[in-house]
């Protein structure tokens, strides 16, 4: 058999049968109904993630720190102010030091 | 928004965003297509409708795997989600009753209702293509009805081209064999399955 021969014999293969009419439709319905549990399944991980998650963590540090060393100077006096030994000589009431 | 116009590619791309509606576009666009391609490679209509749907329903669940990066078509991705499909379901077969793999390919002598009556010539050339190894058969189809070139059919099975051409060409070369062959006819009336 000559090769040419083949070709033409494969260019005769019968063709496939068409695709069950509703196929398409079954597969897409199919794929709606695993909508529900996809979209749960993403919401819960998505919820559970985002309790750790910080949007800007660089900004998020910086403003921290900003927050912290301005709440530090208003409630002390500073890194100037000499430090308050009478809470703790009050504490010392007792004479135990 | 996800329009019958699109493409493919741009498709797949709102399918991994959760689009239903393109999901349902892809799948309405293709079916035809790749239930021809599956059943070409398992011989059996139950067997390629079930291979499409899980294919298309695996795309549906993890689009994650389409990278749209490595510039392939969804079409020949497709391809290969089949093939890999296939050749599973032949271990499978082959695991659960420990034959060999080749003995459970059909040879398109199923006779469920409404199929094709096939000329004597088609059903020896059915017999010619399910005696080859899956590989070749595999390459065959691809490059000859699916309409792949080389290099698509290559990557779809996952070697380089000069193998693909080898494999190729040895399925011609097994499938001049077996027509030569005498005795190796359908016997008359035998019905192509659908």
């Amino acid at each position: 058999m000559e090769h040419d021969d083949l070709n033409h014999i494969l260019v005769k293969r019968a063709a496939p049968p068409r695709a069950p009419y509703d196929l398409a439709e079954r597969i897409i319905h199919a794929a709606v109904s695993t909508i529900p549990s996809r979209m749960r399944e993403m919401s819960f991980l998505e919820d559970f993630r985002s309790l750790f998650l910080i949007p800007r963590p660089a900004l998020a540090f910086a403003c921290a720190i900003a927050i912290g060393i301005i709440a530090g100077f208003q409630t002390g006096e500073g890194f100037s102010s000499v430090p308050d030994w009478s809470s703790f000589l009050d504490v010392n009431e007792g004479g135990w030091l | 928004m996800a329009s019958t116009e699109d493409s493919d590619e741009s498709l797949m791309r709102l399918v991994r965003q959760g689009s239903h509606q393109a999901f349902a576009i892809l799948v309405r666009r293709h079916t035809d297509r790749f239930y021809a391609a599956a059943f070409r490679l398992t011989g059996r209509a139950g067997e390629a409708e079930d291979m499409v749907q899980e294919a298309f329903l695996k795309i549906w669940q993890k689009p994650d795997l389409w990278k749209d990066d490595r510039g392939a078509k969804f079409t020949t991705w497709f391809y290969r989600i089949l093939v890999n499909q296939n050749i599973d379901q032949l271990r499978k077969a082959k695991n659960m009753t420990g034959g060999d793999v080749l003995e459970l390919i059909p040879d398109g002598r199923e006779t469920p209702e409404g199929e094709t009556v096939l000329n004597d010539e088609q059903q020896r050339l059915e017999r010619a293509i399910a005696s080859l190894p899956e590989r070749q058969r595999t390459a065959l189809n691809l490059c000859f009805y699916e309409g792949l070139s080389n290099a698509e059919a290559a990557g779809v099975l996952g070697v380089k081209v000069k193998a693909l051409e080898s494999l190729l060409m040895r399925a011609k070369t097994g499938l001049k064999e077996f027509l030569n062959a005498k005795d190796n006819r359908l016997k008359q009336g035998e019905r192509y399955g659908t």
